[in-house]
Formats: C-alpha cells, structure tokens, sequence
C-alpha cells in the first residue's frame, strides 16, 4: 500500500511538472473580416455542422473545454489545432485566390465523406461534433454546390 | 477427421495467399497509361506514368490511392470545379514531397521523382488549375 501511495504522488507531482513544458500556441483572433461564416450566406444546418464540427480546428475562433489547456491533453489539442489550421483555416477564407477556395471546399467534401473528418478522436470527445450520415450527405451536397458557385463567379 | 480439417484449411489459406500473389503482379503489369486531355505534354504524360499511374487509376488494388484521386475520370466523372482541385491538389503533394510516397519509392526505386520532373509537374498542375479557373 505504501508503494501505491508513492506512485500516486509521484504522479500528481509529474502532472504539475509538465504544465511548465512551452508549447507552440497558435494565435487565436476575433478578427471576422476574412471569416466563411461571417462573410457567406448558407442554409443554417450547415453553419451548425460547420460551426459545431470543424471550427474548433479550422479557425481562429475555437471553443476549447477547459482541460484544452491542462498538458498532456493540451499537446494533443494544440497539435491537432496547429495541423487543422494549416490544412485549412476558415478565418481567412475570403484572403485565399478563388481556386484556393475551390480546392478547399472540395477537401471538405471529400473527407467528410470519407469521415476523416471530424477527427473521431475529436468526435468522441465532443458530441456536438458527433456527425449523422444525414447530416454528412446533406453537407456534401452543399458542398459541391458552394463550389460550383465559387467556379461560375 | 481433425487432421482432415486442418489440411483442408491448410491448402485454402495456402491457396489464398498464392492466387492473392499472382493477381497483384498481374495487377501492376497492366497498370494502364491514361491521357487527362488531348494537350497534356509528353514530359509531364511520362511523368504521370511513370510514378502516378499505377495506385491512381480505376483498377488500382489501392482503394484509398484511387478515391482521392484516379486520372481515369478527369475525361468524364470529375466536375471542373472537381479537376481544379485535383491539380491544386497534385501540385501540393508533390512539392510538398508526399507523393508519391516514400514507402512506394523504397520498393520501386526507379519511379522516384528527380527534382527537374517533380518540379515540372508541379508547375504543369498548377497552371492547369489556373487555366481551368480562369485565373
């Protein structure tokens, strides 16, 4: 017992320990000027799934649960933001050349439909991120849609 | 009767593994060449060919190779809007040197990418996303 004990506070002493380790923050902002949902019109099941499911990551404007910052979750949290962003970050949408933008709505389609996205990881923590095959058909379609309207413009 | 069984089970799976080995070198012996359009440079065609072709195409055994991108249906089955992203597409992966994938290129050594094609390739996806965009 005396063991079980120690390891328990050489534990709580480790978990204090690594909350000092820096890590890569990105920078959030609030600026909406250049944002997708702020600048485009679409039917609002689909800001909801876009809100709810992809803009934890995929923007500037994160909703992060408070242990987002308690290491070690904060490492695998902050690491799948900065991978996010830099695969796609919706808070410059309107900066990105018009094939840029085609590029990226077509990626949305594509792995959404795959269901690589929502990270199930991130899915299974977060329920509103959790996707309906309905609710993935429907933004699919959408989807192509936005993109043909992105081409024609 | 045990033992009967086993040997049954036995020769299955040893067939399996056996005609599983010859369909997969049939497979990449018939890896098809395929044109995107009529205008495709010769260059980038052999490229294509050459490094791409082979996981990219409608017969491709690398299913998810082929449902991210197959040459075979830029003729008919991509939208344009469609097309334009898979350049945009090629063109990143390809600089960014993910594909093709090291993996691939440590079993066939001779379909690595010199750096003059890779950057040809590169620099043909994205002027064919840029054409096609009207940019």
């Amino acid at each position: 017992m005396k063991w079980l004990k120690r390891i328990f506070y050489i534990l709580i002493v480790a978990l204090i320990g690594i909350q000092i380790i820096p890590i890569a923050e990105p920078t959030f902002s609030s600026d909406l000027s250049n944002d997708f949902l702020a600048q485009n019109e679409m039917p609002s099941e689909i800001r909801i799934i876009l809100k709810n499911a992809c803009y934890d990551c995929h923007s500037l404007q994160p909703e992060l649960p408070w242990y987002a910052n308690v290491a070690p979750v904060s490492w695998l949290v902050k690491g799948d933001i900065s991978e996010g962003l830099s695969e796609l970050n919706f808070s410059e949408w309107e900066s990105m050349s018009k094939i840029k933008r085609i590029q990226k709505i077509e990626s949305c389609s594509e792995v959404v439909e795959s269901k690589e996205m929502p990270l199930p990881i991130y899915a299974t923590m977060h329920s509103k991120a959790k996707l309906t095959d309905e609710q993935r058909t429907k933004f699919i379609e959408w989807a192509e849609n936005f993109s043909e309207t992105i081409f024609e413009k | 009767m045990k033992s009967i069984v086993f040997s049954v089970v036995f020769l299955g799976v040893i067939a399996l593994f056996g005609f599983t080995k010859i369909d997969s070198s049939v497979q990449v012996k018939s890896a098809p060449t395929v044109a995107i359009t009529s205008e495709i440079p010769e260059n980038i065609q052999t490229i294509i060919d050459k490094s791409c072709v082979m996981c990219h195409n409608t017969e491709s055994q690398n299913v998810k190779g082929k449902t991210k991108l197959n040459f075979d249906k830029f003729k008919d089955g991509y939208s344009v809007p469609k097309q334009i992203s898979k350049y945009m597409d090629i063109a990143d992966e390809v600089k960014e040197t993910k594909m093709p994938p090291s993996k691939f290129i440590e079993k066939h050594p001779e379909k690595k990418l010199s750096e003059e094609e890779r950057n040809a390739l590169v620099a043909w996806a994205e002027n064919m996303a840029k054409q096609l965009g009207g940019e």
